[in-house]
């Protein structure tokens, strides 16, 4: 059967006691001592070598060529990232490990999943100060995701889109500009500002392309659209199209927020107090017009 | 002396130089309260008071009309949200004050200046402009390469012409070398200065002989001419030259003269 090898691993597994901190030690070589080295072997020149910059600790920079052009500083500019500050990036989201997180009760299937409910799981560090715009969905772990919900990200492609709605959810995509997705990746920190929420601004003219496609069901699109290419999507890859209106969690999976709307039930220019528990409304009418628009 | 002086320093900073008053604004003269004094003592923490009511989420004192002045409308809003209404912050405060408003406005018309429906169409006409680029490009390619086989055809004439006339224009020369050197009768270079005296007069000889043939041609022709007004016959003549050699009537005119 086994090797002797394996029988006599085997063997100790079961005799030997738990493995702790107590009985662990390091790799030999893995540690290095702190302590200058003494005597025959480890003196003289405590691993310094002699005379030059190594013994005399006055080391070259790192990068330093001995005079000439480092290879670092040869080039000023490389045209592979040219326009990269002008290009948002997204916190990859694999369906597997939506999967895990719902299967796991770190997320919560029962109302609208967006940005800050993900966010709220505290798995993602995304900074929009650095340039990024959210959260984007990848296609690995599609085959085994089973979960309904009504889903809201920045970024999907085809096939994650096909593996939410096969199983009777929904998925939107929509654009946060960078002072909406401060204030709805920590709403409470927000609140604690003071300050009345603002509106959401529109996708820049490169992006507004891509939201407004019903094929990648953005937030600008048609809903007629959008039913439209679910259907065209479910023929594609041959499922059977759920009927969400006879689902019972039928008025959750459709609710959306507004274009210029950054939390849920909460309407641009109202003022939120954590402190009190209210919520103040303008009242003036330039400033109703103006969160309105 | 020296020792005195840090001590109170030292105490002032912790907030017991005056223990009768916790805030700054009250006077250093108001007749402490036994409830205060007791609240005093029991606080052991030695911390600031500001860290002590940072820690604690306690308000210490409403803002005096000097501090509200100096304070940021950023600070106060900031206030009260930590605070509530206890803040006293002026609700007012909490949304956008004329100017920000005005720069906000501003702000979104330099950053997004047009509407939805128009970013979305101008977006469409972008890209059909470049799908009708690539469509005039691909049918000018196909134009051009149906072109191309009579293209490759005339590179290939042009170059073999040059070729023949190369050649022709060396044959020439050489049969021309071949003649002068006929003429002299003996092997001579071309470069030398009688073959060069032999080839003008072979030219010129030349020259003459054409200016002769010419002239014949001229001759022949002008005859003709005269021979057909004067006998005009609708059949056309064939063999002219035979004629004007022989000098005597075609056996086809019907009124050729008797000689």
């Amino acid at each position: 059967m086994a090797s002797q090898g394996t029988e006599k691993a085997l063997a100790l597994l079961r005799r030997l006691p738990r493995v702790s901190l107590g009985n662990l030690k390091p790799n030999p070589g893995a540690v290095k001592s702190a302590r200058r080295g003494r005597g025959i072997y480890g003196g003289k020149t405590h691993g310094a070598g002699s005379k030059g910059s190594g013994q005399r600790q006055n080391f070259m920079r790192l990068g330093f060529e001995t005079g000439n052009t480092p290879f670092y500083l040869r080039f000023p500019y490389q045209n592979y990232y040219k326009g990269h500050h002008m290009r948002l990036s997204y916190a990859p989201l694999c369906m597997g490990k939506l999967q895990r997180m719902i299967d796991t009760s770190r997320l919560r299937t029962d109302v609208p999943v967006d940005i800050t409910q993900l966010s709220a799981t505290q798995l993602f560090s995304i900074n929009p100060m650095e340039k990024m715009g959210g959260i984007m969905l990848k296609d690995e772990g599609i085959d085994h995701f089973q979960a309904t919900l009504n889903l809201e990200v920045q970024w999907a492609t085809e096939a994650v889109i096909t593996s939410v709605e096969r199983n009777g959810g929904t998925i939107t995509v929509a654009y946060y500009d960078p002072i909406s997705l401060q204030a709805a990746l920590n709403p409470m920190a927000f609140f604690k500002r003071g300050v009345a929420i603002p509106r959401r601004m529109l996708p820049p003219q490169n992006l507004i392309d891509y939201y407004s496609d019903p094929k990648n069901r953005g937030y600008l699109a048609d809903p007629t659209e959008v039913a439209r290419e679910r259907f065209v999507l479910a023929q594609k890859y041959g499922y059977e199209l759920p009927d969400i209106r006879s689902s019972p969690n039928q008025e959750m999976l459709l609710e959306r927020k507004d274009p210029r709307q950054i939390f849920y039930g909460l309407q641009p220019g109202w003022v939120v107090n954590l402190e009190d528990k209210v919520i103040l409304k303008p009242t003036d009418p330039e400033l109703l017009e103006h969160y309105a628009s | 002396m020296a020792l005195y002086r840090w001590l109170g320093r030292r105490w002032t900073a912790l907030g017991l130089a005056r223990p009768y008053c916790q805030s700054v604004n009250a006077g250093i003269d108001e007749t402490p309260e036994e409830e205060d004094l007791i609240e005093q003592k029991r606080n052991k923490s030695r911390l600031r008071a500001h860290h002590y009511n940072s820690i604690h989420h306690q308000l210490p004192e409403n803002l005096s009309e000097d501090e509200e002045f100096a304070m940021s409308l950023r600070a106060q809003r900031k206030r009260y949200g930590e605070f509530g209404a206890a803040s006293g912050i002026n609700l007012a405060k909490l949304w956008p004050s004329k100017e920000e408003l005005e720069l906000e406005k501003e702000w979104e018309k330099v950053a997004r200046p047009h509407s939805v429906q128009e970013m979305i169409s101008i977006a469409k006409k972008a890209k059909e402009d470049e799908e009708r680029a690539i469509q005039k490009r691909q049918e000018e390619l196909m134009q051009k390469v149906a072109k191309l086989e009579g293209w490759k055809k005339e590179v290939r004439d042009r170059i073999m012409k040059q070729e023949l006339e190369a050649q022709i224009a060396k044959e020439k020369k050489e049969k021309l070398i071949e003649e002068v050197r006929q003429i002299l009768g003996f092997q001579i270079d071309p470069k030398d200065e009688r073959f060069k005296e032999a080839l003008l007069q072979k030219e010129k000889e030349e020259k003459k002989a054409k200016k002769e043939a010419k002239k014949l041609a001229r001759q022949k022709r002008m005859i003709e001419r005269l021979r057909q007004e004067t006998y005009p016959s609708p059949t056309p003549v064939k063999d002219a030259s035979g004629q004007s050699e022989t000098g005597e009537g075609s056996s086809i005119s019907p009124g050729s003269p008797i000689v």
